[in-house]
């Protein structure tokens, strides 16, 4: 369970988000709606350790996330992150890019993390891009795998950053039923979006960004 | 009258490939930790890396080798013909190569440093996995413009009476009053640009994602 308490962080002088608490379960999905500016990726970025705030606590199970130094490893390994842009790793192949974490980091055997991979790609339907290059894939395979990537580290939550921005409607709503079929087994999701029609569509809760400021 | 001169300029040949050989295999690696210096370094490691390339970038090669040869022994360095040779290109082509390095690395975008993070992966093997084959594969063309720089900058030692194999030529040319040993010259120039082009395209397209 993800406790968010208290949340503030200034930007440029002003509050961007300030006062700011939210809980989210497990096997939920919260959408964070609002428009750009509002500090929606700010907040997303406080959630992954790529920003610290400036007052608040963020706790995963009762642990903190920023009395320890920001970027320790095991927690930063609880809380997933896809972003918008994917940020696949070029150089390496899709079967790569999913098992470079878990062997670099020893958490998994190279024949264990592919095993694991190919498990996952298998679930997202992209297992015949096994060898392939991020280059030569479409943006809705791309997606796949940066969350399969995500998925390896086993997340207790994952991040989503305006996932529809270059889906279709149609791949969009492959995607919702898929982000449904993923939060089964025992993820909690965030994302944010502008796409309200999807946002309402597949998620159990709705935030304003708005109350990032409490209004 | 050709065959005469060869053995001098054969050996001439030999001394450039050594030369040539050796500077790369220093300045390369040489110029990469120049470059993370330069852009990760602490501030006065940084200004005193910038000084270093304006220098090297500023002043003509002749005039560093003339440096190094003729001016280190004033302050009880003294080098060999050879060594100083070496030492001053090295210091000269990892000037070149930081520069280009530092530019491979700031070019790539910041999302994938941030990527790195989020899945808990350290700086250094980050830079080993994912970063610096970026680097390498945008790079590379720059690169392989100095390497063939460098073929034809070795012709400088003359300066230092080293006998590398364009002033092989020349004497040949001279005792010969010929053209001849100089059109070889060059033929030898390209033959062995012509080989380090085809290696380079090799490496390239290797690294073609």
């Amino acid at each position: 369970m993800l406790k968010i308490e208290h949340l503030g962080k200034k930007m440029n002088g002003s509050d961007l988000i300030k006062d700011f608490s939210l809980t989210v379960q497990k096997k939920e999905i919260v959408s964070i709606v609002g428009e750009s500016g509002s500090g929606k990726t700010t907040f997303i970025r406080l959630l992954n350790q790529l920003d610290v705030p400036d007052e608040g606590q963020i706790k995963l199970d009762d642990d903190e996330l920023f009395t320890s130094q920001a970027g320790d490893r095991k927690i930063n390994k609880k809380i997933g992150l896809v972003f918008q842009d994917f940020q696949l790793f070029p150089n390496l192949t899709v079967i790569e890019n999913l098992t470079l974490s878990p062997v670099l980091n020893k958490d998994l055997t190279r024949e264990e993390a592919e095993t694991k991979a190919e498990e996952l790609l298998l679930k997202l339907a992209i297992s015949d891009k096994r060898e392939a290059y991020p280059k030569a894939l479409s943006g809705g395979q791309k997606q796949r795998v940066a969350i399969a990537r995500a998925l390896m580290l086993e997340p207790q939550i994952l991040c989503l950053d305006e996932p529809t921005s270059a889906l279709d409607h149609e791949t969009a709503n492959r995607f919702g039923e898929l982000l449904v079929s993923i939060i089964k087994d025992d993820v909690g999701v965030i994302m944010i979006t502008h796409d309200l029609g999807f946002a309402e569509k597949f998620s159990d809760r709705i935030i304003s960004s708005r109350q990032f400021l409490n209004q | 009258m050709l065959w005469s001169a060869l053995p001098s300029i054969i050996s001439g040949l030999e001394l450039t490939l050594k030369l040539f050989g050796l500077v790369l295999l220093l300045s390369l690696p040489l110029g990469l930790a120049v470059a993370v210096l330069k852009v990760y370094g602490p501030k006065l490691i940084q200004g005193v890396i910038t000084l270093y390339i304006y220098v090297m970038r500023g002043t003509p090669l002749l005039l560093q080798l003339m440096f190094v040869f003729f001016g280190l022994p004033y302050i009880g360095l003294t080098l060999d013909r050879f060594p100083a040779a070496v030492f001053a290109f090295v210091l000269n082509y990892a000037a070149y190569f930081a520069e280009i390095f530092r530019g491979g690395m700031v070019g790539v975008p910041n999302g994938q440093f941030e990527a790195l993070k989020v899945l808990g992966i350290s700086h250094f093997k980050g830079y080993q996995k994912v970063i610096f084959p970026q680097v390498l594969k945008t790079t590379l063309p720059s690169i392989g413009n100095e390497v063939l720089a460098l073929v034809k900058d070795t012709s400088l030692v003359y300066i230092l009476g080293l006998g590398e194999v364009l002033r092989a030529g020349q004497i040949a040319a001279n005792r010969y009053a010929s053209l001849l040993p100089f059109i070889f010259v060059g033929i030898l120039y390209l033959a062995v640009t012509g080989v380090i082009s085809y290696m380079l395209n090799k490496i390239e397209k290797q690294y073609q994602i």
